[in-house]
């Protein structure tokens, strides 16, 4: 090809989902306007109060009336709500959430997690899955305004995931590097893990590098302990539409927003993401398992060993946006420490083996992002030398 | 509704689903999803400085979105799983004529990320220089040599380009000994 013409020819093979053409659906132009519009218009000096925090939930319009929370200037925490009584673990652990309402704060929070999807590798021996392309995310945010964020990520080992795959590894020869493709691209797996790259976040285009006092959902601590424990008052604040902690949102065909129950597991997951009190923590559980379509399950194993319950909902059948079947059926949970009742984090887990997992059993873990470790500290967060595994 | 909520819904109704298009061809398009959701958000917050031609814009919006998002960085699968439906969708098209498209499109792929990035601004996003400077936040000047660079590198990947193998199957990974 000339060089003259690579790009007129780069221009003729773009994908055809890339057009920039065709329609947002309803409810996706529904939810995205309302959960701008539940913002206010800032101006240059305001803007440098707080970084952006982009809570990237994994599926679908998650995002609707949570960012909403941020604009909210204050609530007074209601009553505890009324929960009957069930014989479920989780019971035990709301009871065991004690009634703080502060949170304990330190100059920094940080957070470290994990994560990592599992794959197949075909071998002659026999085929074995691994949990590979993994990392682990460190993050801290400064308690106040202008105090800093930033973190560090490195890569993780792959490694067999069961102790059958484990063997089947073995039998593979036990190699410490693996050369996959995945498609047009090779990519080499390695059993021993990379170093930390340390990451600064700088204001959304702007100069300041002003950055901290906000977390999850651009939430800061005093709106974060302000957060109802009511039920009801919770889960209207969370799933209404059409209605953020009792402001009128525009009408941009708001009614016609439905809630997934995955949506809302979504939307709590990203509210764990960050500092809560047990107490708020025990309210948003409550809550999730008051939806339909949300059930608990348990005890479950997360992947770095730890036993605990969890809420789950399925995935749904269809791949969102269009008519295409997924292959397989999985469904997403959060996990919650049994003893503790801490946030652990999710897994994607399989319910019905089909396409890539065709393979597989129920209950493989697809992916995960779990919690390694958490918490206020007054010394600048460093994260930890040891990997997980 | 009052006028300015009016001008942005009409700004967002124009530009939409080029916003998507462009965060799918960065980052996949399930992620997509939530980088526009999150752009729009931050494009109502600051609408006050919005420029009259506002496409670059919110593509800058958007990268800046991108890349403080830890979650985006670390989370290549998407990715990945994207642009094998891409050259899946090419590997069709062979029968109408485009016989080019899956060694092209292979051979983006094999390209930086600051590569693509600025060819897929100009000849997929339609992007002029001075546009696609905007966007990634460079001069105009800085913008031309960039690209100029990247004619270059894609050209030669594709004249590098071996015969096309049969396509991968599914997410399971072909392993080959080191």
């Amino acid at each position: 090809m000339a060089v003259k013409d690579i790009i007129r020819q780069l221009a003729e093979a773009r994908p055809h989902h890339l057009g920039g053409t065709g329609q947002v659906d309803r409810s996706t132009r529904t939810s995205e306007l309302n959960r701008a519009f539940a913002q206010p218009r800032e101006t240059a000096r305001r803007r440098r109060r707080g970084r952006l925090i982009l809570p990237l939930v994994a599926v679908g319009a998650a995002g609707a009336a949570a960012v909403a929370l941020v604009v909210v200037p204050g609530t007074t925490p209601a009553g505890t709500g009324h929960n009957a009584p069930s014989p479920h673990a989780l019971n035990g652990i709301l009871l065991a959430a004690h009634n703080a309402e502060t949170l304990p704060t330190g100059e920094y929070w940080f957070a470290d997690e994990v994560m990592a999807d599992s794959y197949v590798v075909q071998a002659k021996t026999g085929d074995y899955a691994v949990s590979a392309f993994g990392s682990e995310d460190f993050r801290w945010t400064a308690a106040k305004v202008s105090g800093g964020d930033g973190g560090a990520s490195r890569d993780l080992a792959f490694r067999p995931v069961s102790a059958a795959d484990n063997a089947a590894w073995r039998r593979a020869g036990s190699p410490t590097t693996l050369r996959v493709r995945v498609d047009d691209h090779y990519d080499t797996l390695r059993s021993t893990p990379g170093r930390w790259k340390a990451w600064r976040s700088k204001l959304l285009g702007g100069s300041s590098d002003s950055s901290g006092g906000r977390f999850q959902l651009g939430l800061t601590v005093e709106q974060l302990e302000k957060l109802p424990t009511d039920q009801e008052r919770l889960a209207e604040l969370l799933f209404r539409s059409d209605k953020i902690f009792g402001k009128r949102v525009p009408s941009s065909g708001a009614a016609g927003t439905r809630w997934t129950a995955l949506d809302k597991l979504n939307l709590v997951r990203a509210m764990l993401n960050g500092p809560v009190t047990p107490r708020s923590q025990a309210a948003l559980m409550r809550v999730l398992r008051a939806q339909p379509g949300i059930r608990e399950i348990g005890p479950v194993t997360d992947p770095l060993g730890r036993k605990g319950v969890a809420l789950a909902a399925e995935f749904p059948a269809e791949i969102r946006g269009s008519s295409e079947k997924m292959p397989y059926g999985s469904r997403l949970q959060l996990v919650f420490d049994l003893k503790t009742g801490k946030y652990l984090g999710d897994q994607q887990v399989l319910t019905r083996p089909g396409g890539e997992y065709a393979s597989l059993k129920p209950g493989f873990v697809i992916r995960y992002d779990v919690r390694r470790g958490s918490g206020w500290t007054n010394e600048k967060p460093t994260p930890p030398a040891k990997p997980p595994f | 509704m009052d006028a300015d909520k009016e001008r942005f819904t009409a700004l967002y109704d124009a530009h939409r689903m080029r916003v998507w298009a462009y965060a799918a061809s960065r980052v996949g398009g399930q992620a997509a999803d939530e980088v526009v959701s999150e752009t729009f958000t931050v494009a109502w917050r600051r609408f006050t400085e919005m420029p009259s031609g506002s496409l670059p814009w919110l593509l800058g919006v958007a990268r800046n979105v991108i890349r403080d998002s830890a979650r985006a960085r670390t989370r290549r699968d998407s990715l990945a799983a994207e642009l094998r439906t891409w050259t899946e969708g090419a590997e069709s098209d062979v029968a109408d004529g485009v016989v080019d498209r899956l060694v092209l499109l292979r051979a983006l792929t094999g390209l930086s990320d600051a590569d693509r990035e600025v060819l897929t601004l100009v000849a997929w996003h339609g992007l002029n220089a001075k546009e696609a400077a905007r966007v990634v936040g460079c001069t105009t000047a800085a913008l031309r040599v960039r690209l100029h660079r990247a004619r270059k590198r894609l050209t030669a990947a594709v004249n590098e380009a071996p015969p096309v193998p049969a396509r991968h199957q599914n997410m399971t990974i072909g392993m080959e000994w080191p």
